[in-house]
């Protein structure tokens, strides 16, 4: 059996894309906000949601027969929790200067519905092994729209990538003070919102025909 | 339908198990994260009074150099406020014949969170040898710049903190550099698009100062003019 063909293959290849957590579902949108402006914060930030909900989708999908159904929430958020702060353990421990600046983000990952909501519904009927591919699909879905408007957004307001300045930049760049700040994020999120969505649902009226 | 002693057992056990894990993992890390923690801080300790370039250097190199230069041993009290601080000397030579400066730790309300940091003086405390941000929480890239060279630098450039004329301010935190020499020499480039985050460093580096001269005037520790 191909890969896209097994549970876990389909889950995570339509989190990539077709059913993209960010444009798709609309999820994860404040850690959108906040992280994009800078394309390292934003890659740090994008590993620790993969690490995050593959793994906290994984041990509930373990967990599930198991879980009671009243209580199903307070476990998700409880073993997520854990997660979280390994990474921000992690991150402290072999990113001390980078955790200055996302510290304050990495605990909020907690509270991104894309952890959660890939728990509720996918890990809390699956079998642990694609339970982790969903998990990790929608960390990677999550991270393809982050870095898009990360890059676009960094390049605008700073004139730099990852940091470095772009070639002759005293002689092009003007900086965008908006695309450093949050609103920033609202447009460059409404634009690729807009662009995905088209592509999606274009090729399923194509599909149709 | 699960009993309710099961899902008390159940959480209580599930609470216990990764509660452990994650004890553990914080316990295991602790050593390096206090390790790290005390890098960061005397790496800006000698970067603030320039007291060596600290790119090279590994984290038992810095803590030797912190060791042999730097003295935090005295506190200051202003008599006004009760504000409270060591007072860290820096020494140009392992003997301390020469003092390189004084510095003191600030800390007040930025726009999204605290800002402290560490200001250093030169002995008489006229001119400014350096500052350094230890904690903030501003916008990144905006606010953030606080803790940039690109603001930083300019307290390595001797900027004037003598007490000013009555009714007159430290430092001036703002774009425009004002005119007459006085104030001129007091001015401090604002960060262009973080004007609250500008006009909260004026703030706390005009009280810090006053609090310092205060204190410091009060205390029995001789500075470069014998006083």
């Amino acid at each position: 059996m191909a890969f896209r063909d097994t549970p876990g293959g389909k889950a995570f290849l339509a989190n990539l894309w077709r059913e993209n957590p960010v444009f798709r579902q609309v999820l994860g949108i404040c850690s959108t906000l906040a992280v994009t402006n800078l394309l390292k914060n934003t890659v740090l930030m994008c590993a620790g949601l993969m690490f995050t909900t593959a793994l906290s989708s994984m041990t509930i999908s373990l967990l599930r027969e198991h879980i009671p159904k009243q209580t199903r929430m307070m476990v998700q958020v409880l073993v997520i929790a854990c997660y979280v702060i390994v990474v921000d353990i992690a991150i402290q421990v072999w990113f001390p200067e980078v955790h200055e600046f996302i510290g304050p983000y990495v605990g909020l990952i907690i509270t991104n519905c894309i952890v959660m909501g890939r728990c509720e519904a996918f890990a809390t009927s699956n079998p642990p092994g694609a339970s982790f591919l969903d998990g990790l699909g929608a960390g990677i879905g999550y991270a393809i729209v982050l870095v898009s408007i990360a890059v676009v957004r960094e390049i605008l307001g700073f004139g730099t990538l990852w940091g470095i300045a772009l070639p002759a930049r005293e002689l092009w760049f003007h900086q965008w003070v908006i695309m450093v700040m949050p609103p920033g994020a609202f447009f460059m999120l409404a634009l690729v919102t807009w662009y995905g969505n088209a592509r999606v649902l274009r090729r399923a009226e194509g599909a149709e025909k | 339908m699960k009993s309710p002693l099961y899902i008390l057992g159940f959480m209580l056990a599930l609470a216990a198990v990764f509660g452990s894990a994650v004890t553990g993992i914080h316990l295991a890390g602790a050593k390096t994260l206090e390790a790290n923690r005390t890098f960061l801080f005397q790496r800006s300790l000698v970067g603030v009074f320039d007291l060596a370039e600290t790119d090279g250097m590994d984290a038992q190199q810095v803590a030797d150099l912190v060791q042999r230069r730097i003295v935090t041993d005295k506190i200051l009290k202003d008599p006004e406020s009760g504000w409270e601080t060591d007072l860290i000397e820096a020494y140009e030579d392992d003997a301390h014949s020469k003092l390189r400066g004084h510095g003191f730790r600030f800390r007040g309300r930025g726009f999204w969170g605290p800002i402290s940091g560490i200001l250093a003086l030169t002995p008489d405390h006229t001119k400014t040898l350096g500052l350094v941000i230890l904690e903030q929480k501003e916008t990144p890239g905006l606010g953030g710049r606080v803790a940039k060279p690109e603001f930083t630098q300019q307290f390595t450039q001797g900027i004037l903190t003598a007490p000013p004329s009555l009714g007159q301010r430290y430092l001036v935190v703002c774009a425009t550099r004002p005119t007459g020499e006085d104030a001129a020499r007091r001015h401090v480039d604002g960060i262009t698009g973080a004007t609250r985050t500008s006009i909260a460093m004026d703030g706390m580096l005009n009280e810090h100062l006053a609090r310092f001269h205060r204190a410091f005037a009060d205390s029995a520790i001789p500075n470069a003019e014998g006083k």
